[in-house]
């Protein structure tokens, strides 16, 4: 398991080779190239926006601002999944061409996405500047908070990269998956109204409770609002250090579970991809 | 662990030599996935019954040993030709040696730095440039930027490819392909290099230039591991040749004794 690690540092040139592969095959094939990344995100926060905040709820205009984080938060796995199930079967040629380790593969899909993903939140400064919610020294918490998703993520990805290519469903599995994922968790409402919905349903506490996703939303929650008083009338802005703790825990429970199941794989992937 | 045959140019170096090259009994199994022609409840129904009932028996029949208990020993400057019938273990040897498959039993053992060219597409990437590709397959093959960029020039000159370095690969001929595959391979300096059918698919020019590099190669005490099917191919470059069949070794030795006795035999089955 340490050796996977320790191969992908030693071969880090291919590393970044496939990081600057994926990000021009993303951006230069499409005419707007990167700013999709942007794009994307700000349509959807208006769609959810628009269902969620005036159709189906009244919601202060400062809420896109939560979506829009929650929006990119999952953006950043879904992609990274969806990228990762494939890429062993997809680089196949030269899996079979070269030994070299192969978690680089899906290492180099969530390092793109990442960088996706900072790219978003440069956009949350533009749009907290646009309803009044201007960062403040609690968003000095974001980059840790990222890294905690980020660990989260890796190892979500390195165990489907590998289920990937035994399972070519999974791909399908994802898809829908992540769909269920998002909506069960805190990002077009409030887990505090979540909480105050399912009071005394044990299964749904327990997976608020569980759910990674849960902590790692209320850590960007607290970072953008909290010390924005007049947003707290509105919003309850719940203590970070609790969901922090959870969201860096789950995240090396993850990376574990990931480099275990990637370790064994490493050998046997390229005789089957 | 056999040792070096009598004839190789390093037999008469110190014995104590390691091999840049040692495979000490070897196995390697495939799990064959059959698909069945049509799917139907009963069939679903009594292949799941079987299995439940035979659960060892339904097991053995999806593995393939593709190398059974193989045992090699190439020292170094040694131009090693493979032969043998489709199916014989030449491609899955090869990458067994570049550490692409890990045997499933036995040991596998290189010194140096391995290269490998082991499809006619030696991996590309169909809709992007030449250089591009060559920039990736350098990278995995373990050379720095640096050493990439200093050697741009000299493998698109190799690979004859004058404009099309910057067209994509999927616009090659498949001799323009090799050569590229090949002329890459070798800028890595590696000190075993696998090859694996690849220069067939070169014309005579580039095969006599592959010829002369090998003797370079040999003279420089690097190694070269090669699969062919070609028998004329065997007898030129190599100071030794293996024949494979049935992922065992069926005689090793020099070049034309096994030439003439791999001939031989094919004529007789046919």
């Amino acid at each position: 398991m340490i050796k996977t690690v320790t191969d992908v540092w030693r071969k880090r040139a291919v590393l970044r080779h496939f990081i600057a592969f994926q990000l021009t095959t993303n951006y230069r094939t499409k005419s707007f190239g990167f700013v999709w990344a942007l794009l994307d995100p700000l349509l959807f926060m208006g769609v959810y926006f628009i269902v969620f905040g005036k159709v189906l709820g009244h919601r202060p205009l400062y809420f896109m601002l939560h979506i829009y984080i929650g929006v990119t938060a999952f953006r950043f796995l879904s992609t990274s999944l969806a990228g990762s199930a494939q890429v062993l079967k997809g680089q196949a040629g030269i899996i079979r061409e070269i030994a070299f380790p192969k978690a680089v593969l899906p290492a180099s899909i969530v390092a793109t996405r990442l960088f996706d993903f900072v790219g978003a939140w440069l956009g949350a400064i533009v749009i907290g500047c646009i309803f009044g919610i201007v960062p403040t020294v609690h968003w000095l918490w974001i980059p840790f908070f990222v890294a905690f998703q980020a660990l989260f993520v890796l190892g979500l990805s390195l165990t489907v990269a590998y289920v990937g290519v035994f399972f070519a469903d999974i791909a399908n599995f994802i898809d829908v998956g992540m769909r269920l994922w998002f909506y069960l968790s805190p990002v077009l409402y409030m887990l505090s109204e979540a909480r105050d919905k399912i009071a005394g349903n044990r299964l749904a506490e327990c997976w608020y409770a569980i759910n990674p996703m849960t902590a790692v939303m209320q850590t960007y929650e607290y970072a953008v609002f909290k010390g924005h008083p007049w947003v707290e009338g509105y919003m309850t802005v719940l203590p970070a250090k609790g969901f922090a703790l959870q969201s860096l825990l789950t995240g090396l429970g993850a990376l574990l579970l990931g480099l275990l199941v990637f370790s064994r794989a490493e050998k046997q992937v390229s005789k089957y991809v | 662990m056999s040792s070096p045959a009598p004839h190789s140019p390093a037999a008469s170096a110190p014995p104590l030599v390691a091999p840049a090259i040692a495979l000490d009994d070897v196995w390697l199994k495939f799990e064959v996935r059959y698909y069945r022609q049509r799917l139907t409840l009963r069939g679903a129904a009594l292949s799941a019954l079987s299995a439940a009932l035979r659960p060892h028996r339904q097991r053995k029949a999806r593995e393939f040993w593709a190398l059974r208990g193989l045992t090699l020993s190439v020292p170094e400057g040694e131009i090693l030709g493979v032969v043998g019938p489709n199916g014989a273990g030449k491609s899955t040897l090869l990458r067994v040696i570049a550490g692409i498959y890990a045997a499933d039993r036995g040991e596998v053992r290189t010194r140096g730095t391995v290269a490998t060219l082991l499809s006619l597409g030696a991996g590309f990437d169909l809709r992007r440039p030449g250089r591009e590709n060559i920039r990736k397959n350098a990278t995995l093959l373990g050379l720095s930027r640096r050493d990439i960029e200093d050697r741009l020039g000299a493998i698109i000159d190799m690979a004859g490819l004058g404009d099309f370095i910057d067209a994509p690969v999927a616009t090659y001929s498949s001799g323009m392909r090799a050569r590229l595959g090949f002329s890459i391979a070798i800028h890595a300096d590696p000190d075993v290099l696998l090859i694996d059918e690849a220069i067939g698919a070169g014309d005579e020019k580039f095969r006599s230039r592959v010829g002369s590099i090998f003797d370079q190669l040999s003279h420089d005490r690097k190694t070269v591991v090669f699969a062919t099917h070609n028998i004329g191919v065997l007898r030129a470059p190599c100071t030794r040749a293996l024949w494979l069949d049935h992922g065992q070794v069926k005689l090793d030795g020099p070049p034309a004794e096994v030439a003439e006795a791999y001939l031989a035999a094919s004529r007789a089955a046919s």
